[in-house]
Order: structure tokens, then C-alpha cells, then sequence
């Protein structure tokens, strides 16, 4: 090729710019796509949830609200991180930058034991579907129907929240040898959409979970 | 003379090398190259269409006689999923934007490559590995579902491998997602200089509507599925009314995604054949503006009318009226576009080569399914001719006097650019008339069946059927042949054929500027797009 090769600019683009938007363009139709794929698990839930609420009201119960909570706040708190990362990066202020990914990392690895503790206190109470189901009453069978919910839901969430946190070391990575930079920032803008978006999913998985319950 | 330049041409191309210079196997499953990519598309949904096509033919074989001598019901059940799976996710969707438009998003809009070419590559790959689940589910004994996957008979009763072949579905849709994604960034973000949005192509315009749909509609599919298997290994209700689920749920959301679906299967082929409209009667296409929103109105449109599919399923009277209405809706902008086709040829200085006899059995057989359509639409007629025969005739109008249609003239007509070879214009015209011969006995025969009654999905029928069955089945055997010459001398043309040159049409088009096949990166210098495209000289 005749002009001289930007670092980093791949060959189908012009220049660092374009790169970057399309990039980030990229990452807003995957998200609109995210967007239909969790709305048909909401579909489904309201569904059910309109045609049994005693029963799922019985087994919002049985989360963990407190948990919950802080499982929030610490994923709040790892978008807050994320944001200020991505601008310290644009301010050429590398070793914040990483510090915040750093705390990005942490409050989401927060997040995803919480979750596991509530995933291990369901299991020991026998409220995971299937063949070791056990519970006594009446609406036994919706309870299930809404644990199987549940664990798909935030199942889906907990991997998408996983594949970030992979985006996030790998971010940490190259801040770290100098791939990303003030000139160079559009990677980690786009991780930082990503994890906004996981961080959106919760929001709303919070309170249709544990607060429609009936509390 | 001739010899001479042919040898100049040879020799510009070897020293300047095309797509196809490297052979390595290695240089074909590793590359990010656009074109590849397309043809690696080609190969793999030719084998999917072929197991789909035997499985066709054993059942029209079996449905010769009324007692259905062949196959047993079971077997039947199984053949007709597998015919259903295969067509609709392994050949149809992927058919003209994951072949065609790979091969020609960035060489219409003047750009090096895709917007994300290492996606491009893995989209391919989960297309394989779902694909090879798929056969899979196949191999080890097969599902009887259907390609709908109707609950509770998928999620409970049915002792096939459903999860397998959900799985297989699953895995191809994100290859579907990530190709739809591609293009609309590449369509927003990397057109050359000067092609404004109304520059554009109309093919480009309607693989961007299809984008929306794939990347919209599929991940519902998804996530249904999904939902399906869990229902189907923990036994716990979703869908199965007799666990408290909801069977009209999984039914809303299989059609939100399967009736958008059928858009994503025609849609590609309405924009091949304006193109080719266009190239073969040397004029520009009427109402461009009108063709290019009709196909953003069909897209989103096509999100409304998901509910026809279920006006004897137990929906309320109202929701079905609305639904009915919707429908109809989408039949102007589709009869917009065949309107306009139709006025471009008006006065056009007509040439019916091979793509251009496609083009214009496009416009005849899609006129005739689209018209079937708002037969089914009507709420009182779709009461008679649900689940049968006539449904099953409309839609293989549309997949495959449409799209299948589009599909083959657009590979004839971009063939040279692909290979930069013609193929023999005299079996292409023969193959051309024969599958259109063919197509017709196949499939008009059926639209009788369904409104005399006879339903879809049975391996047996009463002996006042066999007539029309009989001539059917006779069509399908001539169809085979129009599909089998295509393949014989296109391959036949990759070493023998004559050298295209850069535009054996005479077309406008950045593809039609480059060489023949195309260098790796397209072009030597980025083009500039200085007039409105089908820009061609007014006709003496
Ligand atoms: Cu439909």
C-alpha cells in the first residue's frame, strides 16, 4: 500500500477515526441485537409471572434480597470504574486508566460471587429444577417454573458478565504495553459500551427478580 | 489478434495476481478476504441444499402413490423436517447475503473489504459447526417436529434429537447476526467518496433492510429455543400446558422471528433482480427512491405481522383482525416494487440473457406467491386453507420461484466477476427455462390440492389426490434437471469457459470496474462515485 501504515489501523479503513466508528457502531447493533434476546426471556417471565403470581411471588421469597443489593451496588459501582477509566485513557493518564479496569475487574468479581453464594443456597435448598426439586406447598410446581427462569436469566447474564470480564483483563493488557493510548482509545471504548449494556441488563433483572415479588 | 490480448490479460492478471491467486488450502480457511469468504458460503450451502433436495425428492417419490409405498409415516415426519431445517437456516438465509453479498457489499460501495472481516470469517465457522450439529441430529436418528418445533410436542412428546438440532439452529443463527451486522456497519461506515445514501445500490438497500431483520428477529429465535431445550431436560413448563406453560408464547415468538425470516429470504432477491432489471434493459430503475424505502417498509413492516401464522390457533378476534390488516399492508410496498420493475422494462432496450430470463420469472412467480399470501391473510379463507397444501405452495412461490430464482440469475449474472469466466449462454437460457418449467409443475399442482383440502405433513392422502400429486412429483423430477445443469457447466466454465474481461454485461457498478476476478483488495485506487448509479445512456 502507497500511504505510510498507521499503528494499529487495519487495512479495510482510512484512518484511526473511521476505525473507531465503526467499531463502536458495531458494538451498538450488537447490543440492539443483546437487547432482543434478553426481551424474549422478559417476554417470557411476564407471561408466566401474569398467570401464576402467588406462585411466583412464593419463590421471589426465597432470594436473597440483601445479596441482591449488593450485588448491585458492586456492578454500579464497576460501570462508575469503567467510565472513569475510559476517560482517564482519553486524558493520556494510563495508570489510572488501569487502576480503574482494575477495580472494574474486582466489583464485577464481587458481583459474580454473590451470585454464586445465592446460586449454592438455592441448590442446598433444592430450588434448582429438575431431578433434586423439593418444595412443600401448594404452588410447588411454579416455584420451579420460576427458578428455571431464574437460573436461565441470570445464567445468561452471569456469561455475558464473564465474557467482559475476559474484554476487561485483556484491555488491562494492552494499556499495560502501551497499545492503548490517548490517540488509540476506541478498544476500550467499545469494551466499556459492552459492560454498560451488562451492567443495563442487571438493572432491570434486579427488580423484575427480587422486587415484583411481592416484598 | 484475440490470442494476443488474451495473452496480455493473462499476464496482467498473474502480475498483478487476483483473489484466487493463492490455492493453499490454508490460504482459504484462514482468510479474512470477503470474496473467499462468499464462495466458502457458496460450497457449503450447495452441500446443505443437495441433502435437502434428496430429501425433497424421497418425498415427492413417496407421495406417487396414495398409500404412501415408500416411507413410513415416521420416516415421512422425519424427511420433511429435515427438508424444512435445511432449506430455511442452511440454504435460504444464508443464500444471497452471505454468498452474493459477501462477495459484493465492499465492491459495490468501493471499499477494501467488509467492516469486520475476522467476524466475517468466524460467522462462516459457526455456520459450519452449526450445520455439523445439525447433521449430526440427522445422523443419529433424525427429528419429526417439523421446522416449527411446535410445543408441546417438541418440548415433551417427540422421541427424536430436538435439543441437538435446536442446538445446530442456535449456533447458525449468530453466524446470521454477525453477518447482518457486518454489512449494515460497512454499509453506514465505508462507502467510497460521493455514494450518498441515495447513490446507493438497491441491492445494498435491501441486504441493509435484511441486516435489520437478522440482527432483530434472530436472537429471539435464540433465545426460544433455548428456552425450549431447558423445558425439554428439566421437564419444568415454559410452553407445555400440561406443566403450565403457555403454547400460544412459544408460537408468538417462533413466528416474531420466522415470519421476519421470510422477509430475510426474499428480500436479498428483490434487490439481485432490480439490479438485473436495470443492467438488461440498459435504463435506470424506475422510482428508485420508492423501491429503496420499500424494502426498509417491508423490513419493518415484517415485524408486525408475526400473528397470521396463528388465526386458528386461539388468538383473540381482535388481535387476528389487527394482524389480518397488517399483512395486508406489507403487500404495497411488495407490489411497489414488481409495479416499478415492470416500468423500468417499459421502453428498455430489453436483452434476455441468461440472469435477465431469471429476473423477469422472479417477477412472475413472486406476483403469484405474494398474490396467494393475501388469500392466507384473509381471516374467513385461512380457516379453509390452513395447513394445507395451498399454504405449502404460496410459500415455496416465494423461497423458491422467488428467492432460489433470484439467487441462480444473480449467479450467472456476477458469475464472470466471480471467476472471470462466461459460462455457455445456451445451457444457461436451456437450465434457465427448464427450472422455471419446473417449478410450475411442481408446484401449482399443490396450490389445487391445498384448496380441494388436502393438508400438509401426511405421508398418505385419498385417491382423489393422486392426480395432482402425480404431476407434482413429475415437475419435481424436471426441476432436478434445472438444477443440475448449472451446476455441471458452471463448473465446467471455472477452466473453459471464455475470459469475461472486467464487464462482459456492459453494467454500471463499481464491480463492473475492476478486474475479473477481482485483485485481493478489490481495487488498485478507491473509486469516486460521480453520478446517480443505472446512470446508463438514453436509449436511441
Ligand atoms: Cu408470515
Amino acid at each position: 500500500m502507497a500511504q505510510t501504515q498507521t499503528a494499529g489501523l487495519q487495512e479495510q479503513f482510512e484512518d484511526l477515526t473511521q476505525q473507531r466508528e465503526t467499531s463502536n457502531l458495531g458494538m451498538w447493533i450488537f447490543i440492539s441485537t443483546e437487547c432482543l434476546f434478553f426481551g424474549g426471556l422478559f417476554l417470557a417471565f411476564t407471561v408466566l409471572r401474569h398467570a401464576y403470581p402467588v406462585g411466583f411471588a412464593t419463590a421471589a421469597r426465597h432470594l436473597d434480597l440483601l445479596s441482591g443489593i449488593a450485588g448491585t451496588v458492586a456492578l454500579l459501582a464497576s460501570t462508575l470504574a469503567m467510565s472513569i477509566g475510559l476517560a482517564a485513557l482519553r486524558n493520556s493518564d494510563r495508570f489510572l486508566s488501569f487502576l480503574a479496569c482494575f477495580g472494574t475487574l474486582a466489583c464485577g468479581l464481587i458481583f459474580l460471587g454473590l451470585e454464586g453464594s445465592e446460586y449454592f443456597r438455592a441448590w442446598h435448598e433444592h430450588l434448582v429444577p429438575g431431578g433434586s426439586f423439593q418444595f412443600i406447598g401448594p404452588e410447588a410446581g411454579h416455584v420451579q417454573m420460576f427458578f428455571l427462569l431464574y437460573f436461565v436469566m441470570t445464567g445468561f447474564h452471569a456469561l455475558h458478565l464473564t465474557i467482559g470480564l475476559g474484554v476487561i483483563v485483556c484491555m488491562m493488557l494492552l494499556i499495560m504495553i502501551n497499545r492503548l493510548h490517548a490517540e488509540r482509545y476506541g478498544p476500550l471504548q467499545v469494551a466499556a459500551l459492552y459492560w454498560h449494556f451488562v451492567g443495563i441488563i442487571w438493572t432491570l433483572l434486579f427488580p423484575t427478580l427480587y422486587l415484583l415479588g411481592g416484598r | 489478434m484475440i490470442n494476443g490480448l488474451e495473452v496480455i490479460e493473462v499476464e496482467n492478471i498473474t502480475r498483478r495476481g487476483s483473489y484466487l491467486t493463492d490455492t493453499g488450502l490454508g490460504s482459504w480457511l484462514f482468510t479474512t478476504d470477503h470474496k473467499r469468504i462468499g464462495l466458502l458460503y457458496l460450497f457449503t450451502i450447495i452441500f446443505f441444499f443437495s441433502i435437502a433436495a434428496v430429501a425433497a425428492a424421497a418425498m415427492r417419490l413417496n407421495l406417487l402413490t396414495p398409500r404412501g409405498d415408500l416411507v413410513q409415516a415416521e420416516t415421512y415426519n422425519k424427511l420433511f423436517t429435515l427438508h424444512g431445517v435445511l432449506m430455511v437456516w442452511f440454504f435460504l438465509i444464508p443464500s444471497i447475503p452471505s454468498v452474493l453479498g459477501n462477495f459484493l457489499v465492499p465492491l459495490m460501495i468501493g471499499a477494501r473489504d467488509l467492516a469486520f472481516p475476522k467476524l466475517n470469517l468466524l460467522s462462516w465457522y459457526l455456520f459450519v459447526i452449526g450445520g455439523l450439529v445439525a447433521l449430526y441430529a440427522l445422523l443419529v436418528g433424525g427429528v419429526d417436529t417439523g421446522w416449527t418445533f411446535y410445543t408441546p410436542y417438541s418440548s415433551t412428546y417427540s422421541n427424536t434429537h430436538v435439543v441437538i438440532m435446536a442446538l445446530g439452529i442456535f449456533i447458525s443463527g449468530f453466524s446470521s447476526i454477525l453477518t447482518g451486522l457486518n454489512f449494515i456497519a460497512t454499509i453506514h461506515k465505508m462507502r467510497a467518496p460521493g455514494i450518498t445514501w441515495f447513490r446507493l445500490r438497491l441491492f445494498l438497500w435491501s441486504l441493509y433492510a435484511t441486516s435489520v431483520i437478522l440482527v432483530l428477529a434472530t436472537p429471539v429465535l435464540a433465545i426460544l429455543l433455548c428456552l425450549l431445550a431447558v423445558e425439554r431436560v428439566f421437564g419444568v413448563g415454559v410452553f407445555n400446558p400440561a406443566l403450565g406453560g403457555d403454547p400460544l408464547l412459544f408460537q408468538h415468538l417462533f413466528w416474531f422471528y420466522s415470519h421476519p425470516a421470510v422477509y430475510i429470504m426474499v428480500l436479498p432477491g428483490m434487490g439481485v433482480v432490480s439490479e438485473l432489471v436495470s443492467a438488461f434493459s440498459r435504463k435506470r430503475v424506475f422510482g428508485y427512491k420508492f423501491v429503496a424505502f420499500a424494502s426498509m417498509a417491508i423490513a419493518l413492516l415484517g415485524f408486525l405481522v408475526w400473528g397470521h401464522h396463528m388465526f386458528v390457533a386461539g388468538q383473540s378476534v381482535y388481535s387476528a383482525a389487527t394482524f389480518s390488516i397488517l399483512s395486508y399492508l406489507v403487500a404495497v410496498p411488495s407490489a411497489i416494487k414488481v409495479f416499478n420493475w415492470t416500468t423500468t422494462l417499459y421502453r428498455g432496450s430489453i436483452r434476455l440473457d441468461t440472469p435477465m430470463l431469471y429476473a423477469v420469472g422472479f417477477i412472475g412467480l413472486f406476483a403469484a406467491g405474494g398474490m396467494t399470501g393475501l388469500f392466507l391473510a384473509a381471516l374467513g379463507i385461512d380457516v379453509h386453507v390452513h395447513d394445507t397444501y395451498f399454504v405449502i405452495a404460496h410459500f415455496h412461490y416465494i423461497m423458491v420461484g422467488g428467492m432460489v430464482t433470484a439467487f441462480m440469475g444473480g449467479l450467472h449474472f456476477w458469475w464472470p466477476k466471480i471467476t472471470g469466466r462466461l459460462y455457455p449462454e445456451f445451457f444457461g437460457k436451456l437450465a434457465a427455462i427448464i427450472m422455471f418449467i419446473g417449478f410450475n409443475l411442481t408446484f401449482f399442482p399443490q396450490f389445487l390440492l391445498g384448496y380441494l383440502g388436502m393438508p400438509r405433513r401426511y405421508h398418505a392422502y385419498p385417491d382423489q389426490f393422486q392426480v395432482y400429486n402425480v404431476l407434482s412429483t413429475a415437475g419435481a423430477s424436471i426441476l432436478g434437471v434445472g438444477y443440475l445443469m448449472p451446476l455441471i457447466y458452471l463448473i465446467w466454465s471455472v477452466k473453459y469457459g471464455k475470459k469475461a474481461g472486467p464487464n462482459p454485461w456492459d453494467a454500471k457498478g463499481f464491480e463492473w470496474e475492476t478486474d475479473s476476478p477481482p485483485p485481493t483488495h478489490n481495487f488498485e485506487v478507491i473509486p469516486v462515485q460521480i453520478e446517480d448509479p443505472y446512470n446508463y445512456p438514453p436509449i436511441s
